[in-house]
């Protein structure tokens, strides 16, 4: 009865091919593993309605969660002001917020959103999987989230783990 | 049945922001299962810790999904799965199946690979004998 050293060898192979498999499968820890985006219907700063609908006019967009209780926003502002120069289309969800100091934030350091939802309830954010702020998705064709970045957008992270996908 | 359900919904949407919130349950299986699944998911923001022994704001909101979704009649595995789905793999502790059938598996094949090579050392053995 051969059957058993067979066997054994070949476990033994599947077993290691498969450990490699799984080595090379978790090897790009930087990346980000596409996800559909929920269509959802939200109001905007202004009061306007906003549907989810609306980021198919853009091939890329950046949806960027902030707030004005956000110490890390402040920080990135000044960069996103860069992005919007660049002509890239950013919508600001505005989480967990207060209407008058949003507006007055956006009046004293500019503002880069070509539009602005009002998530005071943070659903969208929840929907999102947002955990807090601020935080940055990269939206491609208005219906796949490609990247989700938690925490300062700044000119590292925008070549590291933006730029890369948006050159495809 | 349904208006009861959902008052307690809209009650529970109107005092959101409270920061001590009280979850009322129909039934003790219910508020249970409530409390346990709060100690299997873990708090995105907050390392280390999970969403049962947090106070930050995120851990509140899934508290509430969590809660929302009891009363809807969602199964423990369906609620992970959905928190799963918006999180991402690492919100619960306990690794779903679907996505890592080989950990699952690891030990079975693991396991069946020593016994095949005990059996061959063992008639190694016998024959020497």
């Amino acid at each position: 009865m051969k059957i058993y050293p067979l066997l054994t060898i070949l476990l033994a192979i599947s077993l290691f091919g498969l450990l490699f498999f799984q080595l090379f499968l978790n090897s790009d820890v930087q990346g980000f593993n596409q996800k559909s985006l929920a269509p959802f219907k939200s109001k905007l700063l202004n009061g306007d309605s906003f549907t989810s609908e609306e980021l198919k006019n853009d091939s890329l967009s950046l949806l960027n969660v902030w707030a004005t209780w956000c110490v890390g926003c402040r920080l990135e502002h000044s960069y996103l002001m860069e992005l919007e120069k660049k002509g890239i289309s950013i919508i600001g969800i505005n989480y967990k917020d207060d209407k008058e100091k949003a507006f007055k934030w956006l009046d004293q350091f500019g503002d880069p959103y070509i539009k602005n939802i009002f998530d005071d309830q943070g659903e969208v954010g929840f929907m999102l999987g947002v955990s807090g702020a601020p935080e940055t998705f990269l939206i491609k064709n208005g219906d796949s989230i490609v990247m989700h970045h938690v925490g300062v957008l700044d000119k590292e992270v925008w070549k590291n783990k933006f730029a890369p996908l948006i050159k495809k | 049945m349904k208006a009861f359900l959902l008052i307690l919904l809209l009650s529970q949407l109107v005092y959101g922001e409270d920061e001590f919130m009280t979850f009322s349950f129909i039934n003790d299986s219910d508020e249970k299962r409530f409390y346990s699944l709060q100690k299997e998911v873990s708090c995105p923001l907050c390392e280390g810790s999970s969403i049962a022994g947090s106070n930050a704001p995120i851990a509140a909101d899934i508290k509430n999904k969590i809660y929302t979704e009891i009363l809807l009649g969602k199964s423990d595995e369906e609620i992970l799965a959905n928190l799963r789905d918006i999180f991402g793999e690492e919100v619960t502790y306990k690794p779903s199946f679907e996505n890592n059938i080989f950990l699952w598996l690891f030990p079975l094949i693991f396991f069946l690979l020593i016994v095949f090579a005990a059996r061959i050392f063992l008639k190694k053995n016998d024959k020497k004998v």
